[in-house]
């Protein structure tokens, strides 16, 4: 949308970071940095648009793609400075989804681990559709399974199977994909209800309560009752249980009676087609759910799962439940309750009447004005997120073009290296906690990513990054242009890290890493410099953005996404 | 060895303690024991082993015959073990034997040595579950998080329900020790985790350092490199020193890069220093924590640190599915990591200075889902130390049938109330620590007097 000054006036109603204007009769909220002097008695407004209604400068459409994609590129930051916030985010709801599963060949089954996170590479650092990646990476860290633990090391098809099932979903309707994830074999193989027979009556034993328990707790409504703006409903001052271990026990007799559609034994299942029901071995009895009581002997197994995907679907946490974690994931650990609500109120209803629609809450998410400018609030000290070490390998990758034209790297063992790859979560609860506080925190403060960077595993994370650098900086290609044409000038030293700055800290770099960052370009610079004042071309690429990196990546300017 | 995190640490929970008024939970001040005069002298350690996934404790001991063994092969159906290893606590008697698991030989050997204990039925409560009659009490309040994870493992870890507490109470235990000891104030070796993060030793003025299963890493990112790579070290130690930053995301990762670099360079020249024990401990990563456990009590002792806490973790007890084969190998594991630790105690003539416990999120659902268990509550601890009154069962340890509904006799702040008063808390001070210990009788002691 281009806006001329001539279509609205302006009516100043609050003096400050934020005004508000009145626009085609509709009200905009506007965040502007508004300058302000008297000229023979006129009050001047010179106004500098940072709001999503605006073409970006280049700054914000960083901090947007550090966001919404696996980190900012050059030519995608170039694209953002003739573009709104909207548009490049409707442009993105518009792309086809980029799947994971045809990049192998159809009926080659189980590949091995560093296949699939390959295949996910290439799909993080290259595919068009960002913003549907990073949705569902996001989404994978709340629909959990992994290859830890169990028999889904050997899966690998299966669990590329799976993400795509998250990729497919991740802008669709979130009870869908409740469904879809509830009827995947590998989430049945994961949290064991598949087989999960009837025991009705038998006595001696019950249904698997693992997957009843899990989609409430973990991936739709929390345990306790929330407001729509995520904080607990207190009832003496204490919270109050979502739900009781009766319904959990309803619940899992729901999950009865699924096994995989080709043989129902893990060990020969395929894990790339839904699961199918067995009737006969459904629990048909009364099940008690959150708000009704299913009756016994239900029309088929699929009814049954449907009514009680309904049941939680309905349940008034799922929207602020669902929108905080996606906030959480994507944009800050402590979202102002304001934040949660109005995207949570997204959730509840996409302006068309229907809930659940992930494209809308998506928007909600990265157009919201914290989203947009947390970081300049008056929140801004507790503003941001720790950086799982996935992205910041991603945004490594992505801002120095290190696997240019689809390119990708083959790893060993990631989790090791970092803590953490694409569904290898240790457990159902995710690589971490959504409430986990690191010491030293303020009371109320959480910073879930903090607990997979205890002090021994950054310092494993920091030598995976040395060895990142040592062995391709050789990569940096894409980078010699850009060096050649900065050559030697401190004007040349000081476009570099204008760079660096934008790619890795949206231009919040400060004064101290910058000065770092100079200094190493410069000791490099030097070195490269023969007595005549021609230069070596051995040294200053490589070695002087490898030591730049290495200072970037154990920095908290980096390290802390805001 | 300067500790930079602490010092920074302390400055920010002031700040933050005066502008958001929880001046409260320093101000309780509690009363604790006297410093340790002289390095060596009043020393005592803590050792929290974490059983994640919740151990399907009630399988660790079984009947042995009649009746007893009946109900227990009937409500197990296929998860039932077989015949054990006999043991005759000193203070219970059972007419149809009660056995260690035929996997736990190792620490059956302890239990019948007098230096292990097994706390029966314990779980998180808030107040008493059964009435004097016996029978179940359906009104009384029940702690939060109850059957979930992450719920259950903060009710262990804490010792308090839900926001009543704030931090772990081994964190808070070692707060207080701070109050009046400037040796262990000042040293970082009082608070170690070798398991991961954890609530259990965060206190409210200081935290714990953690680090991996041998206790430091090379830290190659900050020495290693050939050519101008190697010239980083001035650029990261001048960016250290001039850093500043009023957002407390970045505050709080400068402060673990801190701690990190120092920390782990001061344990890995005094670890170095330790000689290898002389006991061989089992190769299974609870073997290697254990053993690096041992080496950290060492160093404390050297350097006059009184008190010390550590974490140490073992994964994969949650058995949904697989359990007659995963559950036995894990209790291998224990046991044998276990006995190797306190064996090593022994030929260093520490055993009565450490005590050794375990902790659990819950016990395991009895009736089989199939495959495996489900979530329960109440379960079975064991504490073993050569001051631990061993060879006896404190609490209960009901007999398994299809009845049994896994509500806890004992509260797991008695539990631990009797250890903090063995690590030198005053008793004043234990109702402080544990919030819903009055509601309780406080006389349980796993202690030789």
């Amino acid at each position: 949308m281009r806006v001329l000054w001539s279509d609205f006036y302006i009516t100043c109603l609050s003096v400050g970071n934020k005004i508000s204007l009145l626009y085609s009769g509709q009200q905009h909220k506007l965040n502007m940095r508004v300058k302000t002097r008297l000229l023979h008695g006129l009050l001047l407004f010179s106004v500098v648009m940072t709001s999503s209604t605006f073409a970006m400068e280049p700054a914000d459409a960083a901090r947007l793609l550090q966001q919404a994609t696996f980190g900012p590129t050059a030519s995608e930051v170039e694209k953002l400075k003739t573009m709104t916030a909207e548009a490049w985010i409707d442009q993105q709801l518009s792309l086809p989804a980029t799947l994971h599963r045809p990049y192998l060949p159809e009926g080659d089954l189980a590949r091995s681990n560093h296949q699939r996170i390959n295949v996910w590479f290439k799909t993080a650092l290259h595919a068009e559709d960002q913003l549907r990646q990073r949705m569902a990476y996001a989404l994978s860290e709340i629909f959990v399974v992994s290859q830890v633990g169990n028999i889904m090391l050997r899966k690998q098809s299966g669990l590329m199977y799976y993400y795509d099932t998250l990729i497919n979903g991740a802008l669709g309707n979130y009870r869908d994909l409740m469904y879809d994830v509830t009827m995947h074999p590998v989430m049945g193989t994961y949290l064991t209800y598949s087989p999960n027979e009837a025991h009705d009556g038998d006595g001696a034993s019950e249904a698997d309560e693992n997957y009843a328990r899990e989609i409430m707790q973990l991936m739709s409504l929390g345990p306790y009752l929330l407001q729509q703006n995520g904080e607990y409903q207190l009832q003496d001052g204490e919270p109050v249980a979502t739900y009781s271990q009766e319904q959990i026990k309803g619940f899992a007799k729901v999950f009865t009676g699924l096994c995989y559609a080709d043989r129902c034994d893990e060990r020969f299942a395929t894990m790339e087609t839904p699961m199918t029901a067995n009737y006969s071995k459904h629990d048909v009895s009364e099940k008690q759910l959150l708000s009704t009581v299913l009756p016994a002997n239900p029309d088929s197994v699929k009814s049954d799962i449907d009514a009680a995907l309904d049941d939680i679907f309905a349940h008034q946490n799922i929207a602020p439940f669902v929108s905080k974690r996606l906030i959480q994931l994507l944009i800050t650990s402590n979202p102002t309750p304001a934040y949660v609500a109005r995207v949570a109120a997204v959730f509840n209803n996409n302006g068309k009447g229907v809930k659940g629609d992930m494209a809308a809450v998506a928007k909600a998410i990265f157009l919201d004005d914290e989203a947009r400018n947390g970081h300049v609030s008056g929140n801004a000290d507790n503003y941001g997120k720790l950086k799982e070490p996935i992205i910041m390998l991603t945004n490594y990758f992505r801002a120095l073009d290190v696997y240019p034209e689809g390119d990708a790297p083959y790893y060993y063992g990631l989790e090791g290296s970092i803590g953490q790859a694409p569904l290898v979560a240790n457990s159902v609860f995710n690589f971490f906690r959504f409430d986990f506080t690191q010491p030293g925190l303020p009371e109320g403060m959480v910073s879930p990513e903090f607990q997979i960077n205890s002090e021994d595993r950054w310092i494993t994370t920091n030598n995976f990054w040395l060895n990142e650098v040592r062995f391709k900086t050789s990569r940096y290609d894409s980078l010699a242009a850009l060096i050649e044409s900065y050559d030697t000038r401190e004007a040349g030293l000081n476009a570099y890290a204008d760079y660096i700055d934008l790619m890795f800290t949206q231009g919040q770099m400060s004064a101290a890493l910058r000065a770092q960052v100079i200094g190493l370009l410069q000791v490099t610079r030097d070195k490269d410099l023969r007595a005549d004042g021609t230069r070596k071309n051995q040294f200053f690429d490589q070695d002087a953005i490898g030591n730049v990196m290495i200072m970037l990546f154990l920095s908290p300017e980096f390290a802390i996404q805001r | 060895m300067k500790d930079l995190r602490i010092n920074r640490r302390a400055f920010i929970k002031q700040a933050v303690m005066g502008s958001l008024g929880a001046a409260a939970y320093v101000s309780s001040g509690l009363r604790m024991v006297s410093a340790a005069a002289t390095p060596g002298s009043d020393y005592k350690a803590l050792v929290c082993v974490f059983l994640y996934g919740g151990n399907d404790s009630f399988n660790m001991f079984t009947p042995m015959t009649g009746a007893s063994r009946q109900a227990y092969e009937d409500v197990r159906g296929n998860l039932a073990r077989p015949l054990g290893l006999e043991v005759t606590p000193a203070n219970m008697t059972f007419a149809d034997g009660i056995a260690f698991d035929q996997n736990m030989s190792a620490l059956r050997t302890l239990f019948n040595n007098g230096a292990l204990a097994i706390q029966g039925n314990v779980g998180p409560l808030v107040v008493p579950m059964y009435n004097s009659d016996g029978s179940v009490n359906s009104n009384a309040k029940k702690p939060h998080g109850l059957y979930a994870h992450d719920g259950s493992q903060e009710n262990w870890m804490r010792g308090a329900d839900l926001n009543q507490k704030m931090g772990g109470w081994g964190g808070r235990m070692l707060d207080s020790w701070h109050n009046n000891n400037a040796v262990q104030e000042a040293n970082f070796i009082r608070d170690i985790s070798l398991g991961g993060t954890n609530t259990w030793q965060q206190g409210i003025r200081y935290s714990p350092y953690a680090t991996n299963s041998d206790g430091f890493i090379e830290t190659s990112f900050l020495t290693t490199g050939t050519g101008l790579l190697s010239t980083r070290t001035n650029a990261i130690n001048n960016y250290r020193t001039n850093f500043s930053t009023s957002n407390r995301l970045q505050q709080a990762f400068f402060d673990l890069y801190s701690s990190a670099i120092d920390n782990n360079a001061s344990l890995a020249t005094q670890i170095a220093a330790v000689a290898d024990s002389t006991v061989t401990y089992p190769a299974t990563n609870l073997g290697t924590q254990l053993n690096t456990v041992a080496k950290l009590i060492e160093i404390g002792r050297a350097n006059g640190v009184g008190r010390q806490i550590f974490f140490v973790g073992l994964g994969g007890f949650d058995t949904h599915k697989n359990q007659v084969n995963t559950h036995p190998a894990l209790l291998t594991t224990l046991s044998e990591a276990l006995a190797s630790f306190y064996q090593d105690t022994q030929v260093k003539g520490i055993e009565n200075e450490v005590t050794t416990f375990t902790m659990s999120e819950f016990g395991r659902s009895l009736r089989s889902n199939g495959d495996g268990t489900d979530h329960g509550w109440a379960g079975h601890q064991l504490i073993l130390g050569g001051s631990v009154d061993g060879n006896k069962i404190y609490g209960d340890m009901p007999e398994q049938t299809v009845d049994f509904n896994l509500i806890p006799t004992t509260a797991n702040e008695q539990m631990f109330a009797s250890l903090a008063t063995w690590f030198g808390v005053s008793q004043p001070d234990i109702n402080e620590l544990f919030p819903n210990l009055h509601q309780f009788n406080n006389d349980i002691n796993y202690f030789r007097s």
